[in-house]
């Protein structure tokens, strides 16, 4: 089939097959509302009427549309690889999949709760339960059409991850905030001290947790355990891995930890006018969070360390840019409470020289407290992930100092860095001359300047340290533009590791042709010393464009151009 | 292929067994609606509410008591600021069961649960009947109970 064919054939099919599943699920919900929820009190006449018009009108014209039109297809793609492995094929079967998915999990999860609330029939939702179950077979059926065809292209297996690897991470998130709320209702309904009224542990919230535990487990087992199994040649799993679940738990974890800190310190410190149980109570979701947060991050880190020692460099990018956003959040963390803390010693500087008699007592308390729980945190994280990070960029060379996440990230910093102390110096010069020309005090030069010296202090170091290294890295040759020349290689099977290694040692990306005929080529085989002359070779190859051919175990460059 | 078509073929049957339920359901269990007790909280709401839907707001304002500054609200207010203008054709189907009744001496709280028709909803796998529930807050007055919370009639839209 043409591509405007195919795009012709799905789209159609797909528009039908909405009408025709509304159309069924109007019939469900009709049959659901006057069999369980049984009469209404007002309209339920006229409501079932139109509902059964409008449900009976969309199957008969929806569902013979849909089934001819699938029928169409099906008779064209049985037996055709070419057509089972199509682009638009599989981004019709996975988009479907990826909607009746999300459909029918949401509509489940309002069926679950509704049972586990007690069954109270007036408010049952007939819709939700006829739109789980019509999401259910239309998911099922195309499941079962997908695993029976595989995933024959390279198209076709990364449409597959997306579905796969998004319904991990929606039922990751759904299995990880479940505990925490259900443990945060808990507490708040615990009988603290003074409290007089307090509500019941098992209310809504309670009720949908415990759904998303269940769900969201299911969901998550099935899609990571089942379908995912062994799919370690994948970016997609390495940005899931890295970008999701340990990012995110680890984000997650460091932001309530922060508070715990903050909260513990500002009670010891003396600025809580609550009583203990009371200012406690952030307990109940901060510890959870911090627990389930660490749970994920510990077993997504350790599987990804060891799936990374049966694969190739090649999926080492995620990996990098996973330790260099840690390593800015850490330093972020840490910037926030220095920044905080020379606040606060200026404010007593200003506190301690000021007549004034309106500053609160204990100010102080709340700044302190922040400033510790940023410092504490933002240190361990940020030694923690820069330590990885240059462990890497000695062991990497120069291919590790020229990678793009660490060039943004030391740019970003350096940069970050002379504008804020661009501005914090405009701003305190602007003071000191405007003081001395309009006799302002001393010490409300200091005051109106005491945001700016907070900003000059902590950017000083921070832009002298890094762009230390950032030179450091400009004499290794980091920052030397690699000549890229526009390669393609025509390669057979399972040959990702050599195009891995070809390409990290080019610096740049090459494009990859698949040969039809994969049988019967041997993979190449090549020591440091031949990547390096093939590598010259493309390099000094008398044009810009290279063909390298896989051939009897052997890679052949030929420059070529274009007439 | 074969166990899909397979497949496919049940789900045909499926639905046309569906079909058949649907329509048995629609012409074999349509009964008038019974009217609950007059001089009950229950029996005023649903007098109320079916004199909305059929668009009877001066019969629909019998039922209410609301007051601002202990004066009661005319029916020229409640018609301006609660009843939503719409044309015959935007209005969604929408039917009303009733939930849980309390009654404290003079006062009452009834529950009801609405449910609106939307073909639009929620996507085309996703469920075309919005549910909510609605508290309404009553008074005896003499022999009957009235309504002294403004009803909310934005799901009329």
């Amino acid at each position: 089939m043409s591509t405007a064919r195919r795009v012709y054939f799905y789209l159609v099919t797909g528009i039908t097959l909405g009408i025709f599943a509304a159309g069924v699920g109007q019939l469900l919900s009709l049959i659901f509302d006057v069999t369980i929820k049984g009469p209404a009190q007002v309209g339920g006449i006229a409501f079932n009427q139109q509902q059964f018009s409008l449900g009976l009108a969309m199957t008969i014209i929806g569902g013979p549309l849909w089934f001819m039109f699938w029928w169409a297809i099906q008779h064209r793609v049985t037996g055709n690889q070419e057509e089972i492995g199509a682009g638009m094929r599989k981004f019709y079967l996975n988009l479907i999949l990826l909607v009746t998915a999300l459909t029918g999990l949401t509509t489940f999860g309002g069926f679950l709760t509704w049972l586990i609330a007690g069954v109270r029939l007036e408010a049952f939702s007939a819709g939700g339960l006829a739109a789980f179950v019509v999401a259910g077979i239309v998911w099922y059926y195309h499941w079962r059409v997908s695993e029976t065809e595989g995933d024959p292209s390279p198209a076709a297996k990364t449409l597959r991850r997306w579905y796969v690897y998004y319904l991990s991470a929606f039922g990751l998130v759904w299995l990880a905030t479940g505990p925490v709320l259900l443990i945060n209702s808990a507490v708040v309904s615990l009988p603290i001290v003074g409290t007089i009224v307090r509500g019941q542990f098992w209310n809504g919230t309670s009720q949908t947790s415990v759904v998303w535990i269940v769900l969201g487990g299911l969901t998550w087992y099935f899609h990571w355990s089942r379908m995912g199994r062994g799919d370690f040649d994948s970016v997609l799993r390495q940005v899931y891995f890295y970008l999701l679940a340990i990012f995110g738990a680890a984000i997650a974890a460091l932001v309530a930890l922060t508070v715990t800190i903050y909260q513990i310190f500002i009670w010891i410190v003396g600025g809580v006018t609550a009583s203990a149980g009371q200012h406690f109570q952030f307990l109940g979701w901060a510890i959870p969070t911090i627990l389930v947060g660490v749970a994920i991050w510990a077993y997504h880190r350790s599987l990804a360390q060891e799936e990374a020692a049966s694969t190739n460099e090649r999926w080492l990018s995620p990996q990098r840019i996973h330790f260099y956003l840690m390593s800015f959040l850490g330093l972020g963390t840490l910037v926030s409470g220095l920044i905080t803390i020379f606040g606060l010693f200026l404010g007593f500087i200003i506190s301690g020289a000021s007549t004034q008699i309106a500053t609160a007592p204990g100010w102080w308390r709340g700044q302190l407290s922040l400033s510790l729980s940023l410092l504490l945190v933002g240190t361990l994280m940020w030694l923690y992930y820069w330590s990885r990070i240059l462990q890497r960029a000695v062991a990497g060379g120069v291919a590790e100092s020229r990678s793009r996440s660490r060039r943004i990230y030391l740019y970003v910093i350096v940069g970050v860095s002379i504008v804020a102390l661009a501005a914090s110096l405009v701003n305190i010069v602007y003071q000191l001359l405007n003081g001395l020309l309009q006799s302002t005090s001393g010490l409300d030069v200091l005051r109106y300047s005491k945001w700016s010296l907070q900003a000059l202090i902590v950017a000083a170091p921070l832009l002298w340290y890094h762009w230390q290294i950032t030179r450091a890295d400009q004499k290794s040759g980091a920052e030397a533009a690699a000549v890229h020349k526009n390669v393609t290689f025509l390669a057979g099977a399972q040959m990702e590791a050599v195009i891995s290694r070809i390409e990290d040692k080019l610096g740049y990306k090459i494009r990859v042709l698949h040969k039809v005929e994969q049988e019967g080529y041997p993979i190449p085989v090549l020591s440091d010393e031949e990547l390096a002359v093939l590598t010259d070779g493309i390099q000094s190859a008398p044009s810009t464009k290279v063909l390298l051919v896989a051939m009897g175990g052997r890679i052949l460059v030929m420059p070529y151009m274009e007439k | 292929m074969k166990s899909a078509k397979r497949l496919l073929l049940g789900i045909g049957i499926a639905i046309a067994a569906l079909v058949v339920i649907a329509v048995s359901l629609v012409f074999f269990t349509q009964k008038n609606i019974t009217l609950l007790p007059q001089d009950t909280p229950q029996g005023t709401v649903q007098r109320f509410l079916i004199a909305v839907q059929s668009k009877d707001y001066p019969q629909a304002y019998n039922y209410l008591q609301i007051t601002e500054r202990d004066l009661k609200v005319s029916y020229d207010d409640w018609v301006r600021f609660d009843v939503p203008l719409m044309s015959s054709t935007s209005q969604p189907a929408w039917k009303a069961t009733l939930g849980q009744t309390t009654i404290s001496g003079n006062n009452a709280s009834v529950e009801v649960f609405v449910d609106t028709f939307r073909p639009n909803g929620n996507g085309p796998f996703g469920s075309s009947t919005y549910t909510q529930l609605i508290q309404f807050q009553l008074t005896r007055v003499g022999n009957s109970w009235l309504i002294t919370t403004r009803p909310p009639l934005y799901w009329l839209y």
